[in-house]
This record gives C-alpha cells, structure tokens and sequence, in this order.
C-alpha cells in the first residue's frame, strides 16, 4: 500500500525542501522551534494530566495529589509538564531577543513579530492559569492577586470574577481557559506565525549567506533539539519533582510567585494591589513597539544602538526589580 | 444478490448474541451512596465476584488503603451485601473501593468531611476567618495563622519514592530520547523523514 501516494506525502517532502540561510543552522535559530517542541510536550502530556484533574476548587488539590501518589507514572508527566513549561518561557524570552537583537521586527516582518508577542502573552497566560490549577497556597493567592487585578479593570475585568457568574468558580473557569481558550488561541497564533515566516523567509543581515542550507535537513536539527528539549525536562523531572505547596487558606498571602512573574510582585510592594492594573499591561504594550520606532534603515546591531539600549535596559530594570521582590519579605497586598 | 431470508438470519443471530452477551454481564459492585461523610453507614452489594468463595474489599485512598472487610458470597451468582461505618480515620476525598474475589469490580466513594456546626438563633456553617497574624514557624517556612487553620508557603512533604519498575521506566526512556536525539543530530545516519 503506497501510502506516500496516498497521503501526499512525495509533494510535502518537495515543499519542505527549500533554500534557508546558512546562518539558520547556528543554535539561536532553533529557539523559535523548541518553543514549538515544548508546546507539543506540553499538550501531550497535559493531556493525560487533565484525565486525572478535577477542576472542581474543592477537589483539584486532592486530585493534583492523586496525580502524583497514584496515577501511574503521574508523578514524572506532571514534573515532565511542570518543567517544560518553565523552559518553554525561557526559551521563548530568549527567542524574543535574539530577534529584537538581530532587528528581524523591521519591515515586511512587522506582523511576525506583533503575532509573535501575542503568542508570547498566550503563553504567559497559560503558565499563570497552569500555576493555579492545583489550588495550593501560591496558586490560590496568583488567582486572588489576578481577581484583585481584574476587579480594577473595571467591566472588562469583571468576566474574571465570582460575581461575574454563581455558576462556577473562577478557578474552573481558569482552567477553561487553561486546556480551552487558550491554547487554541496560541495554535492559531503559532499557525500565522510560521505561515508568515515561510512565506517572507528567515531574516538575514548583508553580507550573510541566504541560500546555503535546507530546510529538510534543517527539520532533522529542530527534532533533534526537540528530543534534547524533552531529555533535559525528563532528567529534571526526575532529578528534582514539581512541588506542591499546602491547601489553600483563604484571605492569606504568605507566598511569593515564580521567578518571570515577580517583577510584578515588587511593584505591588510599592504601588499596591493598582500596580496590576498598569505594570504587566504597559511592560506587554511596549513589546509592540519596536517595528514603529526603530526606523533605522539598517538591521545592524551596532546602527540601532538606541533602540537596543532601550530595550535592554527595560529588561535590566524588570531584573532589578524580579531580585529586589525575591529578597524582600512576603507581604500582604489584598488587605 | 440480495436475500431477505439470509439477512433476516443474520440479524437473528446477531440479536440474540447481543441478549445472550447483555445477559452474561461482568461482576457488579455498588454502594447505596456516591458521597458519604466519616461515621456514616454505607452499603456495599456485589455480584458475580466470586463463586460462593470470599470476596475481599479495600477502600484505595490517595496515600492509604483501608481494609474494609472480607464477605462470603450468598448464592450461586456471588451475590453479597454489607454494611460497613466509615471510619473516622478516613480523610475526606476520593476513594474507590476494589472487590476482589475470582473477579475483580471497582466503584468510587467520594468521603466528604463533615460540617462543624454551631448553634445560634440561625445555624451556620463555620468558615475559616480572615488573616490574622503573620508569623515565623520553627522550621523557618512562613505562617500565617487563620482562626484554626494555617497558611503555609512551603511545599509538601511528600513520599515521592519510585518503584523499582517506575524508575527504570522512566529513566529508560530520557536515555532512550536523549540517544534518538543524537541519531537525527549524525549527519550519517539518516531516518527517514518523509
């Protein structure tokens, strides 16, 4: 049975061979890819994790438990899930700025870069709504911080809730958002995004060869770097097994949140539970930016001192302020 | 060609296959209740579990297994029936309790805990109060004390020892990934892609 024939796999092959620069086969290149890897890990192994979730607030902490005492092998795909995700939002920062080092934001490739910051944002969001899913102490307080926020928005925040709906609680909802929305918004992203990148090809600057490599050998490097990607979360997984914190009490706040998130936590050290509603979207709205302020007309780094100093210095600052939340004590802000 | 006759004897068959399959079911276990609370009486029926043999029952929790008890099958079809109080040393949550005898059957119990009542002119349930103080536990992980109950930022201390098996399951396949890593990273060795 011929199923090349069948499935159209002989015209596939021949679309994938096409030319890519050179330079694509060096290791920064592969960072957009294994933030696809740790996508597809995530799914998969998200899936056998939801057969054995409950989503119900009063149930999900003593399911998450089960998930590691009794589910077979659950212990290893949740830390196999955990650790992904966490590399996933390294990887992903890192891509984001190997391309804003590199200038690939400028023209015709502006909307790779804004759908690329949206799926950046989608991951964001499925890494906050995955933080509150077992309804720990510190998930339970990322929701009530996240509330909190919403409740400030106004109206558009208020879909957030529990007066929103008596139907359901907010952490169900969350985990709607977590296994639903949100990852079918990231596909969609993720699907324009590699559409626009095949279509306008891998960014290059002058003097740099355009046409050396293959993408069908290429496709053999991403696997690879994608079964180092998940090895490295397996031995992690391993070596070192997601935590679970104690159940939920409500109204304390005794935890601090994850590393990318606790830029945020220093704020509302200063500015109170209000620094959600400005921090996150204003650091997020800035990541638009670049494609419409940086006019230089070269992509060179060393021409686009001014652009790269802005940048790198927001990121400096977001450090700074990740490190001073890390040392600073715990402090109550939805008092 | 179609035959009426034939494909009438063939739905016959299948018909009655299908009643004679329905009819022959598998062994049976249930429990008058879905949710029960500690101290409640529930009762446990089984059938086709065993043949006039013993039928052993064990309520599986998240970190225990309680024996609940051994019974005899009363009739030819394994049929059994017992009542059983739910221990207070059962946690509220999720149990499923396994009958095994020279079948084996498995239905789910879910314990809930129960309501601590005060009376007043209107009976309410107690909820846990709004923070009060924060403090410093002797183990150094940060407290905040909530009425009776306690916030608690550290994580669990769990059992998270592997089996024998499990350890080799997992550990075979990282190395088992890591080696398929290299074979697509040699430029020699060519899978197929297709």
């Amino acid at each position: 049975m011929d199923l090349s024939h069948r499935f159209g796999l002989k015209s596939v092959k021949a679309d994938l061979d096409y030319s890519i620069p050179g330079v694509a086969q060096t290791l920064p290149y592969f960072l957009g890819s294994l933030t696809v890897t740790g996508l597809i890990i995530l799914v998969s192994s998200g899936f056998y994790l939801l057969q054995f979730y409950d989503p119900d607030p009063q149930g999900s902490h003593q399911s998450v438990l089960y998930i590691i005492s009794r589910a077979p092998l659950g212990d290893f795909i949740r830390s196999i899930h955990f650790w992904s995700a966490n590399f996933l939002l390294i990887v992903v920062t890192l891509h984001l700025l190997w391309v804003f080092w590199r200038g690939s934001y400028r023209s015709p490739r502006q909307f790779v870069w804004w759908v690329g910051v949206l799926m950046l944002g989608t991951i964001f969001l499925l890494h906050f709504t995955g933080m509150v899913l077992p309804q720990d102490q510190a998930g339970y307080e990322a929701m009530a911080h996240f509330v909190a926020g919403a409740r400030g928005v106004g109206p558009v925040g208020s879909v957030f809730t529990q007066e929103f709906t008596p139907t359901v609680e907010v952490s169900s909802r969350l985990y709607g958002f977590h296994v639903g929305i949100l990852p079918v918004l990231l596909f969609g992203f993720l699907g324009f995004h590699l559409y626009l990148i095949r279509v306008l090809g891998i960014h290059t600057h002058p003097g740099e060869d355009a046409q050396s490599g293959r993408f069908l050998f290429h496709i053999r490097r991403i696997i690879a770097h994608g079964f180092f990607f998940l090895a490295l979360a397996g031995i992690f997984a391993l070596v070192w097994p997601a935590e679970l914190g104690y159940p939920a009490i409500e109204g304390a706040e005794v935890t601090k949140p994850p590393f990318f998130f606790l830029w945020i936590y220093a704020l509302e050290n200063w500015f109170g539970i209000h620094a959600l509603v400005f921090g996150p979207p204003i650091v997020y709205l800035l990541l638009f930016l670049p494609p419409i302020i940086d006019r230089q007309p070269s992509t060179l780094p060393r021409n686009r001192i001014g652009i790269l100093s802005l940048g790198f210095g927001v990121i400096l600052l977001l450090l700074v302020l990740a490190t001073y939340a890390w040392i600073a004590p715990a402090q109550q802000h939805l008092m | 060609m179609y035959h009426p006759k034939r494909s009438l004897a063939i739905i016959s068959i299948l018909l009655v296959c299908t009643m004679m399959v329905a009819h022959a079911h598998g062994p049976l276990l249930r429990i008058d209740k879905r949710t029960a609370t500690v101290g409640d009486v529930i009762t446990i029926n089984g059938e086709g579990l065993s043949d006039g043999g013993e039928v052993h029952l064990i309520l599986q929790g998240i970190f225990q297994d309680f024996t609940v008890g051994v019974v005899s099958a009363t009739d030819d079809h394994g049929r059994f029936e017992k009542q059983v109080t739910l221990s207070t040393d059962l946690r509220p949550g999720e149990y499923t309790l396994v009958a095994s005898g020279t079948e084996t059957a498995t239905t789910r119990l879910t314990i809930a805990a129960a309501e601590v009542v005060v009376e007043t002119d209107a009976v309410e349930t107690i909820r846990p109060e709004r923070s009060l103080t924060l403090g410093e536990s002797d183990e150094g992980s940060e407290l905040v004390e909530m009425g009776h109950e306690t916030a608690n930022a550290e994580a669990m201390d769990l059992d998270r020892s592997k089996t024998g098996l499990e350890l080799g399951i997992t550990w075979g396949f990282v190395f088992l990934i890591a080696i398929t890593g290299f074979v697509f990273l040699m430029p020699n060795s060519r899978p197929r892609i297709p």
